[in-house]
């Protein structure tokens, strides 16, 4: 495989996994605008775990992957009285504390970067983002899955039947940050360097893009979103100003014509694919 | 969003630096003349951050929406004065086609991310106003570049010197505009039919449509005022750092946000008051401590009021979810 080719799987691979990061609080009706400061713990966590403790690269990643849920847990926890508008700025604002702590503090290079010990290939990443799939799939469709459709379509009634809906809330929003956390400790690895500036709030815009303009009904809509948003302005090979300004006008029209997303249950009924 | 203040750490430095050197002839001691002129760039940087978080708290308040394209907006009118001052306009021309082209564009906004997706869950016109942000922000690259410009300054050279203080007429104006500003939309509110309008929507929007209310036309009044500020906000920022760039909304946003929920979620003067606390946490910290910790501090902050705090210093209630 080319290194072109190469990069934009790494990068494919790792926007799936975010998308999924994105998908989980949005499956019950929460946005996380903070992804990108739930990948930076993840990547930094395991990549200083790595170079201080020397422990090995699942260990590293997997303890990252724990940091970020642990981050996740705070945030969620402590907004967790509170309505849906305030989850999302919290998050946005703890990717603001998360960007800005990293770029002060110098040993873990600051501004400069810091430089990741231990490598991960592209086959580990893509083994992984196919566990995070077939994860995400079974867990759709069990009965975890369906307390998550019910507390977004409707949080009283889902308690009416007997759903912890600030529970529930809690787990998608962890499980989410975990999600993050483990895209960053691949990337950290993959890529061999990291920094705060890499974790930008555009980041965690396009991870929620995926999630929402693949469509969350069904646990196939953030695979779509993702190879779609990453895989068509490659293949054309436009520009970025333009790929950008594309992308922001479709989002805009897309919201109103499919508010729900392309792939939709109806969808996936008319196409007569039982995937759910 | 970038990682430093790049904008008010130029400014902060060049002012401190004049500072230095004229405070050794005036008639304040030295110490005093650098922390009353600190006062006064905090309150210049405050008011621009009053503005665009008075545009947040109207959205969040009236209608409980997150308005990213208020960023985009704020960059636009900045873009669109810059290129009518080159053309040659005379600055009233100017800076009233700006405001013009931002009435629309806020027009539009309306109808992609409130109009047309009232059926919508609460996250879609959410990112859409992302959309509008990115299709902003891209096409000021395309039409401007990707570099910072200069703005012109439509002003004669005036600043007054008032006993080794340097202010700037630029200064003066966005502190006066700005609380003109907020102070007409806020007496539009509270005394004008309109202003009932807008308060019955934000009660219950249903409600208000069954007593006749015309939500269409009142929620399009609630995005001009929004527009009307953002446009306001990024002249006046143009206008004081003297530059524009396609991202100079972005990190003014995230201020203004900050001090939105500083001083109370959704309440105007609240988010005025919180946005020159944050003005001159900025300068200060950025003369005191170090131009790299503002942001940490800011936004450590903005993450604390929301776990200990959230109805902020004016916020009389909190939204909570329901006890089930």
């Amino acid at each position: 495989m080319s290194g072109y080719l190469s990069q934009v799987a790494a990068n494919l691979l790792i926007f799936v996994i975010l998308a999924y990061a994105a998908y989980l609080p949005l499956a019950t009706g929460q946005l996380n605008l903070g992804i990108s400061g739930f990948m930076a713990v993840g990547a930094y966590a395991s990549a200083v775990i790595s170079a201080q403790l020397g422990f090995p690269l699942v260990l590293c990643v997997a303890l990252g992957t724990l940091c970020a849920m642990v981050a996740g847990l705070f945030v969620a926890f402590s907004v967790s009285r509170m309505d849906g508008i305030y989850l999302s700025l919290a998050t946005f604002a703890f990717a603001e504390v998360v960007s800005a702590v990293l770029v002060n503090v110098n040993a873990i290079g600051g501004a400069d970067g810091y430089v990741v010990k231990g490598y991960i290939s592209l086959a580990p990443i893509a083994i992984t983002a196919c566990v995070v799939v077939g994860i995400v799939a079974y867990l759709m469709s069990t009965r975890i899955g369906l307390i998550l459709t019910a507390v977004r379509n409707d949080e009283r009634a889902a308690a009416i039947f007997g759903v912890s809906v600030p529970g529930t809330k809690l787990l998608a929003v962890v499980l989410g940050a975990g999600l993050a956390g483990l895209a960053g400790g691949l990337y950290g690895h993959h890529y061999s360097y990291i920094e705060a500036q890499n974790f930008n709030f555009f980041l965690s815009v396009n991870a929620v893009l995926f999630a929402l303009l693949g469509g969350i009904q069904t646990w196939c809509g953030p695979l779509l979103g993702a190879s779609a948003i990453t895989l068509i302005p490659e293949m054309l090979r436009t520009s970025g100003e333009w790929r950008y300004i594309g992308l922001g006008a479709i989002m805009v029209v897309l919201m109103v014509w499919r508010p729900e997303g392309l792939l939709t249950r109806g969808v996936l009924h008319r196409m007569k694919l039982k995937v759910f | 969003m970038p990682q430093s203040g790049s904008f008010a750490v130029t400014l902060a430095l060049h002012n401190r630096l004049w500072v230095c050197a004229v405070a050794g002839r005036s008639g304040l001691p030295r110490n005093t003349a650098v922390i009353a002129q600190q006062l006064i760039n905090g309150l210049m940087l405050g008011s621009i951050y009053a503005l665009v978080a008075a545009a947040f708290a109207l959205t969040i308040g009236m209608l409980n929406f997150l308005n990213f394209s208020i960023p985009g907006l704020f960059m636009i009118s900045g873009v669109v004065s810059y290129g009518l001052l080159r053309a040659g306009f005379h600055w009233t021309v100017a800076f009233g086609l700006t405001l013009a082209v931002t009435a629309v564009l806020s027009l539009v906004i309306e109808r992609f991310t409130y109009r047309w997706l009232r059926l919508s869950s609460h996250h879609i016109p959410l990112v859409s106003s992302l959309g509008f942000l990115i299709l902003f922000e891209n096409s000021a690259i395309v039409g401007l570049g990707s570099d910072a410009a200069r703005y012109p300054t439509p002003f004669k050279a005036s600043d007054l010197h008032i006993e080794g203080l340097l202010i700037g007429v630029p200064q003066l104006l966005s502190l006066g505009v700005a609380l003109i500003t907020v102070l007409a939309i806020s007496v539009t509110l509270k005394w004008t039919k309109l202003g009932r309008s807008v308060r019955s929507i934000a009660e219950n929007p249903r409600t208000a449509e069954t007593l006749g209310v015309d939500v269409n036309k009142t929620v399009a009044s609630i995005y001009l005022m929004t527009g009307i500020l953002a446009a306001v906000s990024g002249i006046l920022f143009a206008l004081n750092y003297m530059q524009v760039s396609w991202n100079m909304g972005e990190e003014v946003a995230a201020k203004g946000l900050s001090a939105m929920v500083l001083g109370g979620m959704g309440n105007l003067w609240g988010a005025v008051i919180g946005g020159f606390i944050v003005g001159l946490i900025e300068i200060f910290s950025i003369a005191y401590v170090s131009s790299d910790a503002v942001n940490a501090v800011v936004y450590g902050a903005l993450l604390a009021i929301l776990v200990w705090s959230p109805s902020g210093l004016l916020g009389k209630r909190v939204s909570t979810v329901e006890r089930m």
